[in-house]
């Protein structure tokens, strides 16, 4: 008698946006086949579309109770559902700015995109992912899509290495992952996130050491993902190797996806640890990734390579807010003093909503805002340069203001976002995520947490003071313009300015209660 | 009659719709500053025209139905204190927050703000149609009319806002487009300057009023918190001792503590406190007179700033730097009258305070004398009319002082009509004459520009106060008041006060006078820069006509032809008119007797007489001296002393020299001393380089483990992974 498990409709809509996002992509594949028409922009526009539905479809999800699917190997909850939102908006933006910047360098091809919508796919479902045999999988569809689409431009050396580069680190960071869930298993004898929380006090007596060396390989693979310090070594040469486009997607959408699954797989793995170890792990991370992200972008005169090494400071930013999550209580109190010490001054419950909250708003920001910056450099390099190693210097944005008024301001927007100014909507991410931290009690880790960000306004500012008090170079060449690249980064720009000013309804959905399943 | 009284009385829409749409009154010249500030390069200087003129008259036109709707018996605005007859309002909710501390976004118009509505975008709708005339020159036409325009949308949010705050939004906005229009030809330093002298004496006013506030919030806050041993003081008729401190809690909750119903029913509360000490708090061991005075004194400061008084007047005659009909609008008409628009908003609280009163009266005489010997002097158009209007504020502060708040408003119109139309006048003169304002280089304006010439005299004689004109009722209220009411606490005040607005208003009518005669009657000089002058074309006339035939009308208002309720005596129209919004003024004053007000029991000929024989005088020294006097001795020198008057008056007494050195040029040491030292070496040098300088090298020091080598960043992510395996592993073993 087969053994077949019972699925039901409703289990499956968590996997609805992703089903559509391959659907996308296979008729990108097929159009490919079939189509010759010389004009490619509507790949890009099927991607877009996809995306959209895609991204309404998870927002409908998004407003069904939290509860396990397919057996409990997948859960859908607000937090992912948002989360696959936002990816499918990245993706969307990305794609457009794709469509110029592919045509200028006669490279669109229909496997571009569907690579897009594979990592896409892989990014919604890692973060609805509940098991870690389906997490592993998931993780490694959208990573093998990003390899392929980081060597995609194979002119020149950069981007075969940056592929490669990527390739071998992230089979390692793999290879960690897979390794700690295999000793979780051999600790518990499970796969399956809720059960490995009900397992894992009991496993704790016996095979204590298993488990910690379990739960710190874990730990390590998913901060290569999210690019923390002192995982984070691929990021700039990855990134800016990758074609521009495919680095704007890589910095919001695996980033995102990263930070939504480890936030569900620890939330199960501290259940019977010492509070403790979880606690300063994370912090030590944050305060690394913070700090080291910040110090590195400041001598970089690369801004392609600068947005690399402020791509790092944000995910420390985010690591500050998943640290608030395992702040152990007041009763044991800390042992290892100074930074790494909290006192937390609410309850656990409000402190989780609020930093669910300030995740989900800090990622949707920093996705408007950095798919922008991204799509600018995008717009203004030039194919001409691409071997050249001062194809991003900061000299090629002198004299903006004057040559592409628009772009500047939508950059400048963009970079006083990055920096926290308001009312662009990066402050209001930064300060969601500093209030929910403070309100855990890490305020000596917020403290450095806004101080680094101070730090960082030197090198954003210095962006925008080349674009419009330098004057432009006399042999700057012609922007190459198309719609598409225009149309996202009007996108982003007017996302920028307005979710900072009205976050009205958006921040409200975000704070609702039962936004991670179990959480 | 009946029939037209109940017509006017019976407004076309449902006054709780007009309280609805206040806030159109202001979006629409808000969006006429959007679309000329940001289009009107683009869509040229017909179309600027269009929308900027187009959006003040819509203003005008719902002003007209505002107004029209609380003149209806059924117009009724609630506050958390029950509602307010004759007046419409809406509360828009929060604005922000922070802890029990609340600002609600309300607007609120009653028979004040709605009066100041109509002038603000009548008279503004006025100007604005002459400046497309005046401005037709100027490229910068689009910047001039955003400006104007968001002038016109900042100073409504001042007078429809129901909060302090919020009108304080509308000061402050006001104050902006002032210092952007006085420096609207920013290429000349000098008239930079005058904007930045006027954006920089605005703001030690605005930090009185801020303060003042400020200290109304405490005072508020100590009052709800007071033992309830002072509940029998402050029972009124139909409410309970015990429950006035809770009610003025829960509206100060629901509304916020600087609103103004709230602060309303705090002065009553006040009004029954004034002895009382403040047990705790901030502002423990003093009385809540000495605090409600403190306050007043403050906010004086800040009226002081934006209504030019002194001590800090000097903006004004340079704001003259800004073109012509900005100096109509804002210098004359409009936001200079704000200070007095503000009290005559708190004048519960104002009454409350017999020093502050004495003091409000003292001030603005002294400024209107002060002003106008100024004024005698000076030879530019636009400097004698800028004087004249310090003055003339001054006379509205008199009458603050005095407790005729009515008599003080009143003239806030009729000066906003008459000064309107002179500084137009002014500006058609110097179109007509090559951008020549000496007086003394004009001349015989009279058969050369007949219009400009008609309305500047009635506008002249308006000002001198000559019967049957406008300014001759509301000035005459005010000194009239200055008269016979007393603050028997400083009996001297109000008195000496009067002395000095009465030789004050006589040396208006010379030196007003004076201007006439030298630049309309005289020939026409050899010094003018054109050999003719030229008439102006009609956008120009025509609301020079307007604002001279309503100079003459307004003289309606102070006709004391209304009869007093339930006191048996006479009043003027606009006394009755603002009856509803000094109804607690009234209240307080019944209950503290700090001001004695006499009941008029007659038309006061007596006071009429007087002030006329005044503008009489001072205008027939001026015929005599100007007309028969100076002609006959041309060419014969001044004699000594008066001369010396004359150029002590000319420099205008030294007060800019005398700031200059008192303030300026201190504070100038000591900034440079903070700048040298304490800034550029301790913090430029040490803190913000040197932290900068660490950073910096930091992060490049971390650079170099970034090889680019795959192998190195593999053995960096194990070693942290090995760090922390150690570490966690070690920890549970032991």
């Amino acid at each position: 008698m087969l053994n077949t498990p019972t699925v039901t409709m409703f289990d499956l809509h968590v996997v609805l946006p992703a089903a559509a996002l391959v659907f996308g992509a296979i008729v990108l594949m097929l159009s490919e086949v079939f189509l010759s028409s010389p004009n490619r922009t509507y790949m890009a526009v099927i991607a877009l579309v996809t995306s959209g539905i895609a991204g309404v479809v998870a927002l409908n999800n998004a407003f069904e109770p939290a509860r396990l699917v397919l057996q409990g190997f997948a859960v859908i909850d607000p937090f992912s559902s948002f989360m696959t939102v936002m990816v499918c908006l990245g993706t969307g933006l990305a794609s457009l700015l794709a469509a110029g910047f592919l045509k200028h360098r006669n490279a669109e091809r229909g496997e571009f995109y569907a690579l897009m919508l594979f990592a896409a796919a892989g990014m919604s479902l890692l973060a609805a992912s509940n098991e870690f045999i389906t997490l592993f999988i998931n993780l490694e569809v959208l990573s093998v899509a990003t390899y392929a689409l980081t060597a995609f431009l194979r002119r020149g050396p950069r981007p075969a290495e940056a592929g490669f580069k990527y390739f071998i680190l992230g089979a390692f960071a793999g290879a960690l992952l897979l390794y700690g869930a295999a000793l979780l298993y051999g600790a518990t004898g499970t796969t399956r996130l809720s059960d490995l929380a009900t397992l894992l006090p009991g496993a704790m007596a016996t095979r204590g050491g298993l488990v910690y060396a379990g739960f710190g390989l874990v730990l390590a693979g998913f901060a290569f993902k999210v690019a923390a310090v002192p995982f984070h070594m691929w990021t700039p040469d990855v990134y800016e190797g990758a074609p521009t486009p495919v680095t704007a997607l890589m910095s919001v959408g695996v980033k995102a996806a990263a930070i939504v699954a480890m936030v569900r797989t620890f939330l199960a793995l501290v259940n019977g640890l010492d509070p403790q170890v979880p606690f300063i792990l994370f912090s030590l991370l944050a305060l690394l990734t913070m700090v080291g992200g910040n110090l590195l972008a400041m001598p970089q005169r690369n801004v392609k390579r600068m947005l690399a090494y402020s791509s790092i400071a944000h995910a420390g930013y985010l690591l500050l807010g998943v640290t608030a999550l395992f702040v152990p209580d007041a009763a044991r109190s800390s042992d290892a003093g100074g930074v790494l010490s909290a006192t937390p001054l609410l309850a656990n419950a409000a402190v989780n909503a609020s930093v669910y909250k300030g995740i989900l708003f800090y990622l949707l920001g920093y996705t408007v805002t950095s798919i922008g910056a991204f799509g600018t450099l995008a717009a203004i390099e030039r194919r001409e340069d691409e071997t050249r190693s001062n194809t991003w210097d900061l000299e090629r944005l002198a004299g903006l203001a004057q040559r592409q008024p628009g772009w500047a301001a939508a950059m400048a927007a963009f970079m006083l976002s990055l920096a926290g100014v308001p009312p662009m909507v990066g402050f209001l991410g930064k300060l969601y995520i500093f209030s929910a931290a403070v309100d855990a009690g890490l305020i000596w880790l917020a403290v450095v947490g806004v101080l680094s960000s101070v730090a960082g306004t030197y090198y954003y500012l210095r962006v925008v003071v080349y674009m419009f008090m330098r004057p432009a170079a006399a042999d700057a060449p012609a922007t190459f313009r198309h719609w598409t690249t225009e149309v996202a980064l009007v996108v982003s720009a007017v996302a920028t300015v307005a979710l900072g000013i009205v976050p009205g309804p958006i921040a409200e959905w975000l704070s609702r209660a039962g936004m991670v399943f179990g959480g | 009659m009946q029939k037209l009284v109940e017509f006017f009385q019976t407004a076309p829409v449902d006054p709780q719709q007009a309280g609805q749409m206040l806030w159109l009154i202001i979006l629409l010249p808000l969006l006429g500053a959007f679309i000329t500030g940001v289009f009107g390069k683009i869509i040229g200087r017909a179309n600027t025209h269009l929308v900027a003129v187009g959006a003040v008259f819509g203003s005008f036109l719902l002003s007209l139905i505002v107004f029209w709707t609380i003149n209806d018996y059924r117009a009724m605005a609630t506050t958390p204190f029950g509602s307010v007859n004759y007046a419409v309002g809406a509360d828009y909710g929060t604005w922000f927050s922070a802890g029990a501390f609340k600002v609600t976004f309300g607007l609120f118009a009653d028979h004040l703000s709605g009066s100041m509505l109509l002038v603000i975008t009548g008279v503004g709708f006025l100007i604005h149609l002459y400046s497309t005339e005046y401005m037709s020159h100027d490229d910068g036409y689009w910047r001039f009319f955003a400006y104007l325009n968001l002038f016109v949308a900042a100073m409504l949010t001042l007078v429809l806002g129901d909060s302090l705050p919020l009108l304080f939004v509308g000061w402050e906005g006001v104050g902006m487009c002032s210092y952007l229009l006085i420096g609207f030809w920013y290429t000349d330093p000098a008239k930079a300057f005058a904007g930045r002298k006027a954006f920089i004496t605005n703001r030690i006013g605005d930090f009185g009023f801020l303060v003042g506030s400020f200290l109304m919030v405490l005072a508020l806050e100590a009052a709800t918190k007071m033992p309830a041993d002072v509940s029998s003081k402050l029972g009124r008729p139909g409410l309970e001792g015990s429950s006035v401190l809770a009610r003025l809690s829960d509206g100060a909750k629901q509304k916020g503590p600087l609103a103004v119903p709230v602060l309303e029913e705090g002065s009553k509360v006040f009004a029954s406190l004034l002895d009382d000490t403040i047990p705790a708090g901030p502002l423990e061991g003093f009385t809540f007179g000495g605090v409600l005075t403190a306050a007043l004194l403050l906010f004086l400061l800040g009226a002081a700033g934006k209504s030019a008084q002194i001590p800090l007047y000097v903006w004004l005659p340079d704001a003259m730097a800004g073109p012509t009909p900005v100096s109509a609008l804002i210098h004359a008409a409009t936001m200079v009258t704000s200070g007095i628009y503000l009290f005559c908003r708190i004048s519960w609280l104002a009454v409350l305070s017999p020093t502050a009163m004495a003091t409000i009266a003292l001030i603005g005489a002294t400024t209107a004398l002060v002003a106008a010997l100024i004024a005698f002097s000076q030879k530019g158009l636009k400097k004698v009319l800028a004087y004249s209007t310090v003055s003339q504020l001054g006379l509205m502060f008199l009458g603050i002082g005095a407790g005729a708040f009515w008599a003080a408003f009143l003239h806030v119109i009729t000066h906003a009509f008459f000064k309107a139309c002179l500084f137009l006048g002014a500006g058609s003169v110097m179109h007509g004459n090559g951008e020549e304002e000496d007086i003394t280089k004009l001349g015989n304006l009279r058969k050369e520009m007949p219009t400009t010439w008609l309305t500047f005299l009635v506008a002249t004689l308006a000002i001198t106060g000559i019967v049957p004109l406008s300014g001759f009722f509301s000035k005459d209220a005010i000194l009239h008041a200055a008269h016979t009411n007393s603050i028997p606490a400083v009996a001297w005040a109000l008195k000496t006060a009067w002395v000095l607005g009465v030789v004050a208003a006589g040396c208006t009518a010379f030196y007003m006078m004076r201007m006439y005669f030298v630049a309309f009657e005289y020939p026409r000089s050899a010094e003018a820069k054109t050999p003719h002058a030229h008439e102006s074309s009609w956008h120009m006339t025509l609301p020079l006509v307007v604002l001279a035939v309503l100079s003459v009308v307004a003289l309606v208002h102070g006709l004391p032809i209304m009869k007093a309720e339930g006191r048996g005596t006479i009043q003027t129209l606009m006394e009755n008119f603002l009856d509803p919004v000094f109804r607690t003024t009234q209240e307080n004053l019944a209950k503290r007797q700090f001001l004695v007000i006499p009941p008029e029991e007659h038309v006061p000929w007596g006071a009429y007489l007087q002030a006329w024989l005044i503008a009489l005088t001072g205008g027939g020294i001026a015929f005599f001296l100007y007309m028969r006097f100076f002609p006959s001795r041309k060419g014969q020198p001044l004699p000594g002393p008066l001369e010396a008057l004359r150029t002590f008056s000319w420099n205008k007494f030294y007060v800019d020299e005398v700031y200059n050195f008192v303030i300026i040029r201190p504070l100038g040491v000591v900034a440079r001393v903070l700048w040298r030292v304490v800034d550029s070496i301790l913090i430029d040098g040490v803190a913000v380089r040197g932290t900068a300088w660490v950073t910096k090298q930091s992060g490049s020091v971390l650079r170099y483990l970034q090889t680019g080598d795959a192998q190195a960043y593999a053995a960096i992510m194990a070693l942290g992974l090995a760090g922390a395996l150690v570490w966690v592993l070690q920890r549970y073993a032991l």
